[in-house]
C-alpha cells in the first residue's frame, strides 16, 4: 500500500481509540445510542487533537447498520468502508476554507434538499468553518435552524471565536482539550509497537513535549524522528535531529555570568555557531533554563523543575547564587533579544551582545527593600519638625562595607554571596558628599513619632496666605503664580489641606511639596506638611481663555468698572 | 551532480535520502532553517530525485526528467514563489530563470528596478489565485513523472486565506502529490499548517562551508573567507554581496567612522547625502557594513582576538580606533545603528534617518550621553 504518514496512517476509526477526549466520546456514544442526536455540532479545539476524526467517526456510526451496542460504528459495512476511503455519497466533507462564499454556501443549501439515497443520514462535515465569510454565515442560519430531519452538520474549526454567535447558538458544541504528555506517550508507544519500531523513554517524552498538545504534532515529530533515526530512536540523535542545545550549554551560560567573564561568553558564541546552532532555539531553552533557576528559587525545592536528577542538583545550588530581579532582568534581555532576533541582519551579534550583558549586569536592589527604604525615607521628611534652619545632623548611612547592624540585606555575608559583589546602589550612597545629601533617615525616623509641638491656628494661615504667597514670590515666581490659583482649606490629620483648581497644578506643587514645606516652616513656624487636594469650586484660571470674547469684555468691565464708564462714555465695539 | 550540490546539511539529506530510498514519502514536508541555509536547493533536488527515471534516493542528472526539473520546466514539479501583484510574466520569469541557474540565488523582489508607477515596493505574498490553480493542477493525475511535486518557496508568505484554503489539500492530498514547503519564519505559519507537515530542520551554515561553497564557485581564499564571516551562515546572502564591492564599501564606512571622530562635518554630510541617491537595499548594505566595524571595535575591547571578528584582515584598525578614543560608548553607537537599520527597513526617509544617526553617533564619539530616539 502507498506510504502513509503516522498521523494519517493510526487516524483513529472507533470512537474507543480516540485519545485524550472522554468528555466528547462518552456523550456522542450516548447520542447514537440512544438516537437523541442534535442537527448541528460544532467541534473546537487546538490542532490536532482529533475533531475531524471525530466528526467522521460520528458520521459513520449514525450510518452504519452494523452499529454495535456501543455505538460504535462497524468499519465493514459499505457505508462504513465508503467513508474510509473518501467515496461516500451521504457523507459529505467541505473544506470551507476553499468554499467559503455564499455561492457555495447556497449549492449547500439546495443540496441539502435531496434525501440520501441509502442511509438514514446526509452528514455534513464542514472543516474549517471559522473561514466562511460572514455573509456565507447569515446564509447558512435557516439552514441550520431547521435541517430536514435526514441532515446532520458537523462543524470542525480552531478559533470558535470567529464563528458568528448566531451560528454558535444553534450547534452543540463541544470543545477539544489538549491532549495530556501520558496519553501522547501512551499513543507514540502503541504506534511504534505497530511500526517495529524501538525507542527510548526520554526520547518518548522529548516527542510528546514537542507536540504540545496536538497528537498529530506528536506524530508528525515521531515520523521525523523515524526518518532521521531509522528504526531505533535514540534521545542523542534525536536531539540533533530537533535541533535542540544540550543543556550544558545553559549552565555554561549562566557560569560565566555569575563570573562575570566575558570573554569566555564570547568563546561560548564562537562555539555554539561553529556546531550550527539556531539562535532563537538557543535562546528559547536559555529562557527556560533561567525559568528553571527562577522557579527553584521562588518555591526553595526544585520539584517544579522539569528536568533530570542531577540537572535538578545544579539548579538548587544555581538558585542559592541569583537574585529574583536578577534573574528577572536575564530573562527580560532573552526575551528582547529573541524579539529582536526576528528582524535582525546578524543574529550572531545579537547574541554576544546579550549574553556579554548578562555577564556585566549590576546586581540589583530587590525591589521591595527598595520600595521600604524609600518608605521609610519619605515617612522621615514628612514628619519633620521645624528646624530647616538648623542644620540637619550628618550622621552618613551605614556602608555595606563597614557591616553597621542595618537590615539583613546589606549584610558583608550577602555581598559575598552574590555574584556581582556589592550592590551598586550602596557603593554609591556610601560615599559622603556635602551639600544636598538626603536628609538622614536615623534619628528624624525617632522624632517622627514626637507629637507637634504648637499646631499653628488655622485662621493664621488664611489670614496670613497672600503675604505667604508674596514670601514665594521672592524665591520662586513659578510657585507663587501655581500657589496664587490655590487656597487652604483645612488642617486635617494628614496634614495642611490645600485646595488646587486643576491636576496640573496638583502634580506640579505635590512635586515641590518638600521645598514648599521648607517654605512654609520658615513662614508659619511649625506646621503639618501640605497635601495638594483636587477642588471643584475654584476657578481655573485658564477658564477666561474659553471665554466667548463678548463674555470676556462683560468680565472685564465687571472687574474694572473704569473701562465700563469709558465705553459708556466714547462708545466702543471689541474687535475680534 | 546529485545531493553534493547541497552545501553542509548532511542531517537533512540522509533524512531526505532515506525516505527516497524506501519510497516512505510524506504528504508535505516543511523545510525550515535560517535563510541562505539551502532549504531551496535541496528542495529542488528533493524533487528532482522524485521525478528521476531511474527512481532512485539519487537523482542521476543524465535523464529527461532530471534536466527537466533542473531547468524548471517539468509539468509535474510546481515551483511557487511569492510575488507582488504587480510584477509583469517576465519578472517572475526572470526570477524563475535566476532560481534555475542557481538555487541559491536570493528570490529578491526589493531590488528590482522601481518606475514612476511603482514608486513603492509591494510585498511579495502568495495570492489566492495561485492557491486555487495549485489546488485544480494537483487533482490531475501526473503527465509524466511518477510524483506530483508542489514546491511552496518562502511559505511563511502564505497569509491567512491563502493558508486555510491549502489546510484540507495539505493534510490528505491525492495520492501521488508531494509538498515541500520551505520557510525560515515557520513561526509565522499557521500552526494548524505547521501541524500537517513533517519537519525538516535545517542548520545554519559554518563559515568553512559557505567558504569552501564560495570558492566552488571561483572566488579566492581572502575574499571567500571574509564574506563567509559577513554572510553569517547565509550562503545566498554570500552570494548577493558578490555583486557588490565590498570592500570599497568597508572603506567609506570607515571613513564615515573616521569623519565623525574628527569632526570633519563637511565629509560627514557628503556621506549623509549620498543615501538619499542610493537604493533601499544599497544603504541597508552600507549601514550593515559599519555595524560590522562597530561590533568588531566593541569585540575587540572585550576580547582582542582576531577569532570571531568580521573583518580581521583589521585588527591594527581597532586596535588604532581604541588607542585614539578609549572609552567611548560603543553600546550606544550599536543601539543608534540598529535603530537606524530598523527604520530604514520601515521604510524611513533615508535622507533623515542617516542625518540623526550621523549625529548620535558623533555625540557617543564626543563621549556625550546619546538618547534612544524611541
Amino acid at each position: 500500500m502507498h506510504y502513509q504518514v503516522a498521523a494519517r496512517k493510526y487516524r483513529p476509526q472507533r470512537f474507543e481509540e480516540l485519545v485524550g477526549q472522554p468528555h466528547v466520546v462518552q456523550t456522542l456514544r450516548k447520542a447514537v445510542q440512544s438516537g437523541r442526536l442534535a442537527h448541528a455540532y460544532l467541534f473546537s479545539g487546538p490542532r490536532g487533537v482529533g475533531k475531524t476524526t471525530t466528526a467522521r467517526i460520528l458520521a459513520k456510526a449514525v450510518n452504519c447498520p452494523h452499529r454495535t451496542p456501543e455505538g460504535e460504528p462497524c468499519n465493514s459495512c459499505p457505508s462504513c468502508t465508503d467513508v474510509n476511503t473518501g467515496r461516500s455519497l451521504s457523507i459529505i466533507e467541505i473544506d470551507a476554507a476553499s468554499n467559503n462564499s455564499v455561492d457555495d454556501v447556497r449549492l449547500l443549501r439546495d443540496q441539502v434538499r435531496i434525501p440520501p439515497q441509502s442511509t438514514p443520514y446526509k452528514v455534513y462535515i464542514v472543516d474549517e468553518v471559522h473561514m466562511l465569510s460572514s455573509a456565507a454565515f447569515n446564509a447558512l442560519l435557516k439552514t441550520l435552524e431547521e435541517p430536514p430531519s435526514y441532515v446532520l452538520f458537523i462543524f470542525a474549526t480552531t478559533e470558535p471565536h470567529k464563528v458568528l454567535p448566531t451560528i454558535l447558538s444553534r450547534c452543540q458544541r463541544f470543545d477539544f482539550r489538549r491532549i495530556s504528555i501520558s496519553d501522547t506517550i501512551a499513543r507514540l508507544r502503541q504506534v511504534c509497537a505497530q511500526e517495529g519500531v524501538e525507542i527510548e523513554e526520554a526520547a518518548l517524552h522529548l516527542i510528546a513535549r514537542k507536540g504540545d498538545g496536538s497528537l498529530r504534532d506528536a506524530l508528525s515529530v515521531l515520523d521525523q524522528a523515524i526518518s532521521f533515526c531509522g528504526n531505533r530512536v535514540r534521545y542523542e540523535e534525536l536531539v540533533r535531529a530537533l535541533g535542540l542545545v544540550h543543556t550544558d550549554y545553559f549552565f555554561r551560560v549562566t557560569d560565566c555570568v555569575r563570573r562575570r567573564d566575558k570573554v569566555e561568553v564570547l568563546r561560548l558564541v564562537e562555539e555554539l555557531f561553529g556546531h550550527g546552532i539556531d539562535p532563537v532555539e538557543f535562546l528559547q531553552g536559555l529562557a527556560e533554563h533561567l525559568r528553571h533557576i527562577l522557579v527553584s528559587r521562588l518555591t526553595g525545592d526544585t520539584s517544579l523543575v522539569e528536568a533530570s536528577e542531577a540537572d535538578r542538583g545544579r539548579y538548587a545550588e544555581l538558585a542559592r547564587e541569583f537574585e529574583e530581579a536578577d534573574l528577572h532582568r536575564m530573562l527580560h534581555i532573552v526575551s528582547d533579544t529573541e524579539l529582536a532576533l526576528k528582524n535582525h541582519p546578524q543574529p550572531r551579534l545579537k547574541l554576544e551582545w546579550a549574553l556579554v550583558r548578562m555577564a556585566s549586569l549590576e546586581q540589583l536592589q530587590p525591589l521591595e527593600e527598595l520600595l521600604e527604604r524609600l518608605d521609610r525615607l519619605e515617612r522621615a521628611l514628612l514628619s519633620r519638625t521645624p528646624a530647616f534652619s538648623t542644620p540637619p545632623q550628618r550622621d552618613p548611612i551605614p556602608s555595606p562595607k563597614t557591616g553597621a547592624p542595618t537590615p539583613e540585606h546589606n549584610s558583608p555575608e550577602r555581598a559575598a554571596r552574590s555574584p556581582f559583589g556589592p550592590p551598586a546602589l550602596f557603593e554609591k550612597r556610601s560615599r559622603p558628599s556635602a551639600g544636598e545629601d538626603p536628609p538622614p533617615i536615623e534619628g528624624s525616623a525617632a522624632r517622627k513619632t514626637a507629637p507637634l509641638a504648637d499646631p499653628i491656628p488655622f485662621e493664621r494661615i488664611l489670614s496670613q496666605w497672600p503675604e505667604f504667597i508674596q514670601h514665594v514670590r521672592e524665591k520662586s515666581v513659578r510657585l507663587a503664580a501655581l500657589l496664587a490659583a490655590c487656597r487652604p482649606s483645612r488642617i486635617s490629620e494628614q496634614g495642611l489641606e490645600i485646595l488646587t483648581p486643576d491636576p496640573f497644578h496638583q502634580k506640579t506643587l505635590t512635586e515641590q511639596r518638600f521645598l514648599l514645606r521648607q517654605y512654609l516652616e520658615a513662614f508659619f513656624g511649625p506646621i503639618p506638611a501640605p497635601r495638594f487636594l483636587l477642588s471643584e469650586e475654584l476657578p481655573s484660571p485658564e477658564e477666561p481663555l474659553v471665554l466667548d470674547p463678548r463674555e470676556e469684555l462683560r468680565r472685564l468691565r465687571e472687574q474694572y468698572p473704569a473701562l465700563g464708564r469709558l465705553i459708556d462714555r466714547f462708545g466702543a465695539d471689541p474687535i475680534y | 551532480m546529485g545531493w553534493e550540490e547541497l552545501v553542509g546539511q548532511e542531517r537533512v539529506r540522509d533524512t531526505l535520502r532515506r525516505a527516497l530510498q524506501g519510497r516512505r514519502l510524506a504528504q508535505a514536508y516543511l523545510f525550515y532553517g535560517p535563510p541562505g541555509s539551502g532549504m531551496e536547493p535541496a528542495a529542488l533536488l528533493f524533487a528532482r530525485a522524485l521525478q528521476c527515471l531511474r527512481g532512485e534516493a539519487d537523482p542521476c542528472d543524465a535523464c529527461s526528467a532530471c534536466q527537466k526539473v533542473r531547468a524548471l520546466l517539468h509539468p509535474d514539479v510546481h515551483v511557487l514563489f511569492p510575488a507582488p501583484t504587480d510584477a509583469s510574466e517576465e519578472e517572475i520569469a526572470a526570477q524563475r530563470a535566476l532560481l534555475a541557474e542557481e538555487p541559491y540565488a536570493e528570490l529578491d523582489w526589493s531590488r528590482r528596478a522601481l518606475s514612476e508607477e511603482r514608486a513603492r515596493n509591494k510585498q511579495a505574498l502568495y495570492s489566492m489565485a495561485m492557491i486555487e490553480a495549485l489546488r485544480r493542477a494537483i487533482y490531475l493525475r501526473p503527465y509524466e513523472g511518477p510524483y506530483q511535486v508542489v514546491l511552496l518557496l518562502e511559505a511563511d508568505a502564505l497569509r491567512q486565506e491563502a493558508a486555510n484554503a491549502l489546510l484540507k489539500t495539505l493534510e490528505e492530498p491525492p495520492e501521488r502529490a508531494v509538498f515541500v514547503l520551505s520557510t525560515s519564519r515557520p513561526e509565522r505559519l499557521l500552526p494548524t499548517l505547521l501541524s500537517r507537515t513533517q519537519k525538516v530542520r535545517f542548520e545554519p551554515l559554518t563559515e568553512a562551508l559557505i567558504e569552501e561553497a564560495l570558492r566552488a564557485r571561483g572566488l579566492g581564499q581572502q575574499e571567500a573567507s571574509l564574506l563567509a564571516r559577513m554572510a553569517a551562515g547565509n550562503l545566498s546572502r554570500a552570494l548577493s554581496l558578490l555583486r557588490v564591492s565590498w570592500s570599497a564599501e568597508r572603506e567609506a564606512a570607515l571613513r564615515w567612522l573616521r569623519a565623525l571622530a574628527t569632526g570633519r562635518r563637511l565629509e560627514m554630510l557628503r556621506y549623509v547625502e549620498e543615501a538619499q541617491r542610493i537604493s533601499r537595499e544599497q544603504l541597508k548594505d552600507r549601514l550593515q557594513t559599519l555595524l560590522f566595524w562597530l561590533h568588531d571595535l566593541w569585540r575587540y575591547r572585550i576580547w582582542p582576538e582576531p577569532k570571531g571578528l568580521y573583518y580581521p584582515d583589521q585588527i591594527e584598525v581597532l586596535a588604532r580606533f581604541h588607542r585614539n578614543l578609549p572609552g567611548v560608548d560603543l553600546e550606544a553607537m550599536i543601539a543608534a545603528l540598529e535603530e537606524a537599520l530598523e527604520a530604514i527597513e520601515r521604510n524611513g526617509n533615508a535622507l533623515l534617518v542617516c542625518m540623526a544617526l550621523s549625529l548620535r553617533l558623533e555625540r557617543a564619539l564626543r563621549r556625550e550621553a546619546v538618547s534612544s530616539w524611541r
